[in-house]
């Protein structure tokens, strides 16, 4: 199998499903819409640029890759003027459309027409007495979000689905050292800096900036524990990369269980914020549970203790 | 002591558009009401009136949603033969 992505840690299920619609690209010049869904930091828009950097034109050139911000399209009349008739139409290129659970409902509408393509390979679409033509030989579409919930379920049955899974502890610790080549990060240092990025891709990008930067500031080439300590003391980096808010509902949880709404009252939040910003982490790290109330574990405990000790 | 205006009184008067002519510039600045013209505009339904009406209500927050300045949509265009 071919290595498109060489510079691309982990996702071996992505990297072969993307690599063969890369291969049945290259003999047929057609791709299914692509779909790529996961939660967020797993590296999406990496993936999608990365894959659209392996598609070639008829003339042999690479195809460019458009990238958008789908929350920034208010509605169809918009798209069709300012992306559409200068950017797609009659051009070979890979489009992204980021964040697509917040495409307008009109444009969510046009798509179910334009994507609704069968065997075909063309469509033309009708809209405000104009003919938009779309040549799916020439244009790939890719769809990401980290809602898939959100995106409307006829326009999701249209897309070819391709789901993100959360990285390993070795993935990040690969990414890591990737991200921070003229640094030499010691094996225990590694471990322990990989439990601070959260399971997410790009805070070990950005963790990894941070220790290029240290080690560029203090002169050294090998990072070690030591210096990670050093390091969190410095930019505030907690156990396990927990936030302050979370280190706050740890603390109030060790006096005692609480419901959601004690909780919020203690901390100053809303009810919808402790549940959809702060308690999943702490959650998924097993430092809290919910049985009715909300309670620390044996682990959550711990993690306190080194939490009062980091300072 | 008799005080206001008496019964039946408008500071308003109705006359020809010609008649107006005589005494007022084709750039006279005349103040209207914004709802009145906006009507007649509308009725009327012609695009060339309607951009008059927009340099009429320039400062307006009513602007017709029609001339609006469509909002930008945020990319970015990556060429890889580059």
């Amino acid at each position: 199998m071919n290595n498109y992505f060489p510079d691309l840690i982990g996702q071996k299920a992505v990297k072969r499903k993307l690599s063969f619609y890369i291969d049945a690209f290259n003999k047929t010049g057609v791709c299914p819409f692509l779909l790529l869904t996961g939660a967020k930091g797993l590296g999406k828009t990496e993936f999608a640029k990365s894959f659209g950097k392996n598609l070639v034109n008829e003339d042999g050139t690479k195809r460019n890759f458009l990238e958008i911000n789908c929350s920034t399209i208010k509605n169809n009349e918009q798209f069709f003027e300012q992306i559409f008739l200068p950017l797609i139409a009659d051009n070979e290129i890979t489009i992204l459309f980021d964040e697509c659970h917040a495409l307008p409902k009109d444009l969510t509408m046009a798509f179910l027409t334009i994507f609704n393509t069968e065997t075909r390979t063309r469509k033309s679409f009708e809209w405000n007495e104009m003919s938009f033509e779309f040549d799916f030989k020439k244009q790939t579409f890719i769809f990401a979000t980290t809602e898939s919930d959100q995106i409307f379920p006829p326009l999701k049955d249209r897309l070819t689905n391709v789901d993100f899974e959360p990285y390993s502890q070795s993935e990040l610790g690969a990414i890591l050292r990737l991200c921070a080549p003229e640094a030499e990060i010691t094996e225990d240092c590694l471990e322990e800096v990989s439990t601070s990025v959260r399971n997410n891709a790009r805070n070990a990008v950005m963790r990894a900036k941070e220790i290029s930067l240290y080690c560029g500031a203090k002169q050294k080439f090998i990072f070690t524990v030591k210096d990670f300590q050093d390091l969190c003391n410095q930019v505030s980096i907690l156990p396990l990369g927990l936030t302050y808010t979370e280190k706050q509902i740890l603390e109030c949880l060790k006096k005692g269980s609480a419901t959601l709404t004690g909780l919020a009252a203690k901390l100053g939040l809303s009810k919808t914020s402790i549940q959809k910003d702060h308690e999943l982490y702490l959650l998924n790290k097993n430092l809290i549970e919910i049985d009715g109330k909300r309670k620390i574990t044996s682990f959550g405990m711990e993690v306190c203790e080194r939490l009062a000790c980091a300072g | 002591m008799k005080r206001g205006r008496p019964k039946g009184y408008s500071p308003y008067i109705e006359i020809s558009y010609e008649e107006l002519a005589d005494y007022v510039g084709k750039k006279t600045p005349v103040k209207v009401c914004k709802n009145w013209i906006e009507d007649l505009v509308r009725q009327a339904n012609s695009t060339t009136k309607m951009s008059s009406v927009n340099a009429l209500t320039e400062e307006s927050s009513h602007e017709p949603e029609l001339v609006k300045d469509l909002p930008k949509i945020e990319f970015e265009l990556t060429n890889f033969n580059e």
